[in-house]
C-alpha cells in the first residue's frame, strides 16, 4: 500500500533536498491499521507455541521459547484496550528491544494479527497526536502519520511496552481498575 | 614490570597482608597465646614496612616499623599482650591502610615520587596511636638519620644482614660510558654502603701494564637494605654488559629465601632454578648465565655422557647463591613433586568462563531432553540406549560444572567476625560470635550476593537484639550476647541460621507500627508468626534509634527481597526476651536444578525435585474439606494437610471434567508442608532454569521458566510463594501479603 | 677537612685542576707518573679539581700504589670536595692515606 505515493514523496524529496524520511512498520491488530518506528523492531517471527503465565494480566500473553531464551509476548490487542486476538495463520510477532534504564535492554514480543508493509513516510507528513478523541490511550500514540490522505496511529513502543508499566500491573486485582482506566479517555 | 604494576602489585599485597593481620588480630583476642598469629601480625608488618621503603613510602615505613618494634617485644615476651593493646593494634592496622592509600592516590594523582608531604591529620594520627602503643615516636628524618647513624660505624664487621655485592668491570667500560661511581650511588639510595672495598685488578700476565682509559677496578660491597635481590640487581642492569656482577643475599635474606622456598605455592614451582628466581634469591639474568654454562659444559661433553653439572652447583660456584639457598630449593622442589602426586591441585578459573561453561551445560541438557523427545516420538529402542547413556553422561557434566563453582560459606561468613567486633566497641556490648559449618558449599554467585543481606541482619542482631551488658544483667541474662550463626545443606538447599540471645522482637509494637503505617487494619486477626514477618514489610523499621550500623535506609524489605530474588526464603522466630532467630533458605545453586514436571490443565509446570516430599492419588475417602475462609485442606494419614489446586490458583481458561484423576504432590518449604493439586505426574527432569526476565519480576509464586525436550517451556514454581499468593486471594488473611 | 700539615712542608707540590675524569686520564696520568719520576714525595693538591670519575680515581690509586712500591710518598694533601665525595662513597679514604687510621700510622 501506499508505493505510489512513497515515490512520489521520494521524488519531492530529492528535488527540493529537504525532505527527510522516516521508516514504519505497518501491521494491524483487530482490523485497525498502526504503524511503529522501523528502529526498535529486531525481527519479525511467526507465531510459536505461546505458554500462558498465570496469575498475568490478560496483555501478558505468555512466553515463547526463541532460540532457547524465554521471551515474554504482549498481546497488543488485550494492550490497547481490546479484547484478547484470535491466533490466526497471519498472526505474528514482532520482536522488540525495549530499555527499563540505561543499558537494561530487554527483548519483548508483541503479538499482532498481521504485519503489512514497511513505509516511508516524510517528516511533514508527521503530525502531533490528537489530544482526544481517540478510543486508545494517548500516551500509547507517538503521532499520526499521514499516508494516501489517511491517517495512521504511530504507537510509541516506550509506552505500550513500558516494561515499568506492565509489570506493574501484575496482579489481578488491581488489573481490573487499571484496564478501566485505560479505556475510559 | 614497570613501576605501576610495582606499586599496583604493592598495593594488592598490603591488601592480603592487613587482612591475615586483621584476622590473626582477632584470632588474637580470643587467644592470647597464639603464637602463631602473633608471628603473623610482625610479619605483616615487617614486610609492610619492606616493601613501602622499596617506593619510598617513609610514612609507611616509619609507622610500620614503629609497631613492627613493639610486636617483637610482645613476642620476645618483654612486653605482656593486652586486650587494650590488640585493640590498639587493629586501629594500626586501619592506619597502615589509611597510609598506603594516601599514597596511593598521591602516585596516582602524578606525584611519581609517591612520597610527598603525608597529610597533616594522617601524621597526627599516626603519631598518637604510637604514643598509645607506648612506643617512641619515630622523628620525620629517621630513615636518613638511621642511615648515617650507620655510614657512621665505619668499622661494622660485614653482618648477617647486609648483602654482599661483588662488581668487576670490563676493561673497555670507561670506553663505554660507564661510570662505576654512579652506580654506586645510586645504590647508595637504596641502603647503606657499610663497607666497599675497591681494588684495581692488574692484568696477571703483564702486571705493570696500566692503560688509564681501561678500567681495572672491581669493587667488594657490604650493603645493608631492605630491599630484595631483583632490585638491587636493577641498580646495575646497565652495566651487565662491561661488569661481572654477583650479589649474595644476607643471612636473614637466605632465612627468608629459605621460609619463602618452603612455603611456595606449589603452583610456581618449576625448575629449581624458577624456583629461586621466584623467591628472589636469583635474578633471571643470573640464572641465564648459569643455564648457559650449563649448555657449554653439556656441549663439552661427550654425545652420551650423563655426567651434567647441576644447575645449583653452577649457580653457587658462580657465586650467585649460597649453597643452603639451593639444598632447600631442592628440597621443595622434592616435596612439591610428592605432594602432587598426593594431592589435586588448585587452577584459578575466570569465574566468567566458568559462568559461560555452565551455561552451555544449561544448553547441552536442554538439547540432551530434545534427543530424548525425538526417539521416543520415532521409537528407535536401539537409540535409547545411547540416550540414556548420554543423558546419565550430560548429568555427571551438570553435577561437576557446577561443584566448580562451590565454594565453603566460610570465606563469606568470616568477614563478620570485624563487624561484630568493631560495633561491641562502638556499642559498648559484648557479643561472641559463634560461626559453625563453615566448610558448606554454595554456589559463589549465591554467596557474593548474600554478602549484603547477612551484613544486614548481622547488624541488626548487634544493634537491636543483643543487649547492652548493664541491660542483659538486669535481666538476669550474662552480661556477654551470643551471635550464632550456623550453616548447613537440607535437601538441595543451604540453610543459614542467625541467632541472638537478644532482646527478642516485640511483637505488639511490631503491630502498632503496622498498624500506624496502614500495613495492617486493627481488625485483622494475625498470628504471632504473621506479625513478626510484618518486620519484612517494606516501610516498617521497628528501631526508635538509628544508628549509624544498620540505621542506612536498608530496610528488612530488601533483605527479603535480596534473598526472593535468589529463589530463597526467609523464616522469622522469636521470643521476648530470649532471643531471635533468622532462617534463611536458599537454593544451592542457580543455574540448573533437577525438577518435577506436573499438567495442570494444559499446563506443564516443574516443582524442584528438592522440595518434594511425595506423591500420592488424590482419592473421594480422604474428603477434602473447606476451611470457612475458603482453604482447601485434606486428611493425609492423619495429618491436616493444607493444599491448593494449581487449576484453580491459575484459572486455567479450559474446562476439565470433573472425573479426571488428579494428583497431590506434597511439597515442602521451611518448616511447612503443603500439597498441590495437579492433573498429571509427568516424571523427574533436569531442568536449566531460565529468568523471566524484569517484566515478571513482582510476579509471585513462579519461580523462572525451563525449556523442554519438545521446545516447550514449563514454568518453574516457588512453592513458598504460592502458598503466600493463595492466601492473598483470600480477604480473611490479607494480612499474609506482608510476607511477600 | 684538614690535610696533615707536616708532611707537606717539604713535600714538593703537584696541581690537578678542573677535569679528572676519562676525558684527561691519560694526560694526568702521565704527567703525574713524569713528576713521580723526578721526586721522592709528592703533595698532591687536588682543591681545583671540578670532576672527578672513577678513570680519575683510578689514576690516583694506581699512582699511590706505584708510589708505595717504590718506596716514594704520594700524597692528597687538598682536595675539593666532589674528589672527597667520591672518595668517602668508595671508602678509599685508608687506601689515600687521609683518615684517622692514616694519621696514627703516620704517627708510627
Amino acid at each position: 500500500m501506499g508505493e505510489l505515493v512513497v515515490s512520489d514523496k521520494r521524488v519531492e524529496a530529492a528535488r527540493d533536498g529537504t525532505e527527510e524520511m522516516c521508516q514504519y512498520l505497518t501491521f494491524s491488530v483487530s482490523d485497525e491499521c498502526f504503524a511503529m518506528s522501523i528502529g526498535a523492531v529486531k525481527e519479525i517471527i511467526e507465531t510459536p507455541q505461546v505458554t500462558r503465565v498465570p496469575m498475568t494480566p490478560d496483555y501478558i500473553r505468555g512466553v515463547i521459547n526463541l532460540r532457547g531464551s524465554v521471551v515474554p509476548v504482549v498481546d497488543l490487542g488485550a494492550r490497547l484496550g481490546r479484547s484478547p486476538l484470535i491466533l490466526t495463520k497471519r498472526s505474528c510477532i514482532v520482536l522488540v528491544e525495549v530499555r527499563a534504564g540505561v543499558g537494561d535492554g530487554h527483548v519483548l514480543g508483541m503479538l499482532v494479527d498481521e504485519v503489512k508493509s514497511i513505509l516511508d513516510i516524510a517528516r511533514d507528513d508527521i503530525r502531533p497526536p490528537p489530544e482526544f478523541g481517540s478510543e486508545i490511550r494517548t500516551d500509547f500514540i507517538e503521532a499520526m502519520g499521514r499516508v494516501d490522505d489517511i491517517f495512521l496511529i504511530i504507537l510509541s513502543m516506550d509506552h505500550v511496552l513500558s516494561i515499568q508499566e506492565l509489570a506493574a500491573l501484575r496482579r489481578l486485582g488491581e488489573e481490573a481498575a487499571q484496564t478501566s482506566q485505560d479505556v475510559d479517555p | 614490570m614497570n613501576l605501576d604494576n610495582a606499586r599496583q602489585a604493592f598495593i594488592e599485597e598490603v591488601a592480603e597482608l592487613l587482612q591475615s593481620m586483621e584476622d590473626a588480630l582477632l584470632a588474637l583476642e580470643d587467644n592470647l597465646q597464639d603464637a602463631e598469629s602473633l608471628n603473623e601480625v610482625f610479619r605483616a608488618m615487617h614486610t609492610i614496612k619492606g616493601t613501602a621503603g622499596v617506593f619510598g613510602y617513609n610514612a609507611v615505613v616509619e609507622f610500620t616499623h614503629t609497631v613492627e618494634t613493639l610486636m617483637d617485644q610482645v613476642r620476645s615476651g618483654q612486653r605482656p599482650l593486652t586486650n587494650p593493646l590488640i585493640a590498639t593494634l587493629v586501629e594500626c592496622r586501619d592506619h597502615t591502610e589509611r597510609l598506603v592509600e594516601f599514597f596511593s592516590e598521591a602516585s596516582l594523582e602524578g606525584d611519581a615520587a609517591g612520597g610527598g608531604a603525608l597529610d597533616e591529620g594522617l601524621r597526627e594520627a599516626g603519631d598518637a596511636l604510637l604514643r598509645r602503643l607506648g612506643q617512641p615516636i619515630a622523628p620525620t628524618e629517621s630513615v636518613e638519620s638511621r642511615s648515617t647513624d650507620r655510614a657512621s660505624g665505619k668499622f661494622l664487621p660485614v653482618s648477617s644482614d647486609t648483602w654482599m655485592i661483588t662488581l668487576e668491570f670490563g676493561s673497555d667500560a670507561f670506553r663505554n660510558g660507564m661510570d662505576p661511581l654512579s652506580f654506586l650511588r645510586y645504590l647508595g639510595s637504596l641502603g647503606d654502603l657499610v663497607h666497599v672495598s675497591t681494588l684495581l685488578r692488574m692484568d696477571p700476565e703483564r702486571p705493570e701494564a696500566f692503560d688509564p682509559e681501561s678500567c681495572y677496578l672491581c669493587f667488594g660491597i657490604a650493603f645493608r637494605s631492605d630491599t630484595d635481590k631483583a632490585t638491587i640487581a636493577g641498580v646495575f642492569e646497565f652495566a651487565e654488559q662491561d661488569c661481572e656482577i654477583r650479589i649474595l643475599e644476607p643471612e636473614s635474606e637466605q632465612a627468608k629465601y629459605l621460609d619463602l622456598l618452603g612455603a611456595v605455592h606449589e603452583d610456581q614451582v618449576g625448575t629449581i632454578g624458577e624456583l629461586l628466581v621466584h623467591v628472589g634469591a636469583l635474578t633471571r639474568r643470573e640464572l641465564e648465565r648459569a643455564l648457559m654454562t650449563q649448555e657449554a659444559e653439556a656441549g663439552l661433553q661427550s654425545p652420551g655422557s650423563e655426567i651434567r653439572r647441576r644447575l645449583g652447583e653452577i649457580l653457587v660456584a658462580q657465586g650467585s647463591i649460597k649453597p643452603s639457598v639451593v639444598e632447600q630449593a631442592a628440597k621443595t622442589q622434592e616435596a612439591v613433586r610428592v605432594r602432587r602426586q598426593e594431592e589435586s591441585h588448585f587452577i584459578r578459573v575466570d569465574a566468567r568462563r566458568l559462568g559461560h561453561l555452565i551455561d552451555l551445560v544449561g544448553e547441552l541438557v536442554t538439547s540432551s531432553a530434545a534427543i530424548r523427545v525425538i526417539v521416543n516420538r520415532a521409537g528407535i529402542d536401539d537409540a535409547s540406549e545411547v540416550v540414556d547413556g548420554v543423558d546419565y553422561l550430560v548429568s555427571e557434566i551438570r553435577d561437576n560444572a557446577l561443584q566448580l563453582r562451590m565454594v565453603p560459606i566460610e570465606d563469606c561468613l568470616s568477614r563478620f567476625r570485624r563487624v561484630v567486633r568493631d560495633a561491641c566497641q562502638e556499642l559498648g556490648k559484648q557479643i561472641d560470635l559463634v560461626i559453625t559449618g563453615g566448610e558448606t558449599e554454595l554456589d559463589k554467585t549465591v554467596i557474593e550476593r548474600m554478602i549484603d543481606p547477612l551484613t544486614h541482619l548481622i547488624r541488626n542482631a548487634i544493634d537491636h537484639g543483643i543487649e547492652t551488658p548493664d541491660v542483659r544483667q538486669a535481666a538476669g541474662k550474662s552480661p556477654g550476647g551470643t551471635l550464632n550463626i550456623n550453616a548447613f545443606h537440607d535437601s538441595g538447599h543451604i540453610v543459614i541460621e542467625i541467632a541472638d540471645d537478644g532482646a527478642g522482637l516485640d511483637s505488639a509494637r511490631i503491630r502498632a507500627k503496622a498498624e500506624a503505617r496502614g500495613l495492617v487494619k486493627p481488625e485483622d486477626s494475625l498470628s504471632e508468626e504473621e506479625v513478626l514477618r510484618l518486620i519484612f514489610a517494606p516501610g516498617l523499621s521497628t528501631k526508635e534509634q538509628a544508628t549509624n550500623l544498620s540505621g542506612r535506609g536498608v530496610g528488612m524489605d530488601v533483605v527479603r527481597r535480596n534473598i526472593e530474588e535468589l529463589r530463597g526464603s526467609v523464616e522469622l522466630e522469636s521470643e521476648l526476651g530470649v532471643g531471635t532467630k533468622i532462617t534463611i533458605i536458599l537454593p544451592l545453586t542457580l543455574a540448573i536444578i533437577e525438577g518435577f514436571l506436573v499438567a495442570s490443565g494444559e499446563d506443564k509446570f516443574i516443582i524442584p525435585l528438592s522440595q518434594v516430599v511425595e506423591c500420592v492419588e488424590m482419592n473421594i475417602e480422604s474428603t477434602p474439606g473447606r476451611h470457612g475462609n475458603g482453604q482447601h485442606y485434606i486428611n493425609l494419614r492423619g495429618e491436616v494437610l493444607p493444599f491448593i489446586r494449581l487449576t484453580e490458583l491459575f484459572e486455567s481458561r479450559e474446562n476439565r471434567s470433573i472425573e479426571q484423576r488428579e494428583s497431590l504432590v506434597v511439597v515442602r518449604f521451611g518448616r511447612h508442608r503443603m500439597g498441590l493439586v495437579v492433573d498429571g505426574l509427568l516424571g523427574e527432569l533436569q531442568t536449566v532454569i531460565k529468568p523471566l526476565g524484569k517484566l515478571f519480576e513482582r510476579l509471585h509464586g513462579v519461580a523462572g521458566a525451563t525449556i523442554l525436550g519438545t521446545g516447550e517451556i514449563a514454568l518453574i514454581l516457588d512453592v513458598t510463594e504460592l502458598a503466600a499468593v493463595d492466601q492473598v486471594g483470600h480477604p480473611s488473611t490479607n494480612a499474609m501479603l506482608t510476607t511477600h | 677537612m684538614n690535610p696533615p700539615q707536616e708532611p707537606l712542608e717539604d713535600a714538593p707540590g703537584f696541581v690537578f685542576k678542573g677535569e679528572l675524569t676519562i676525558y684527561t686520564a691519560a694526560e694526568s696520568y702521565a704527567r703525574l707518573q713524569d713528576f713521580m719520576v723526578a721526586h721522592h714525595r709528592c703533595a698532591l693538591d687536588l682543591s681545583a679539581v671540578s670532576e672527578i670519575d672513577c678513570a680519575g680515581l683510578q689514576c690516583l690509586l694506581r699512582s699511590v700504589q706505584l708510589a708505595e712500591r717504590e718506596g716514594k710518598r704520594l700524597m692528597l694533601a687538598a682536595r675539593s670536595q666532589v674528589v672527597d665525595e667520591a672518595i668517602a662513597l668508595l671508602h678509599l679514604g685508608s687506601a689515600f692515606g687521609i683518615d684517622a687510621s692514616h694519621s696514627e700510622q703516620d704517627a708510627s
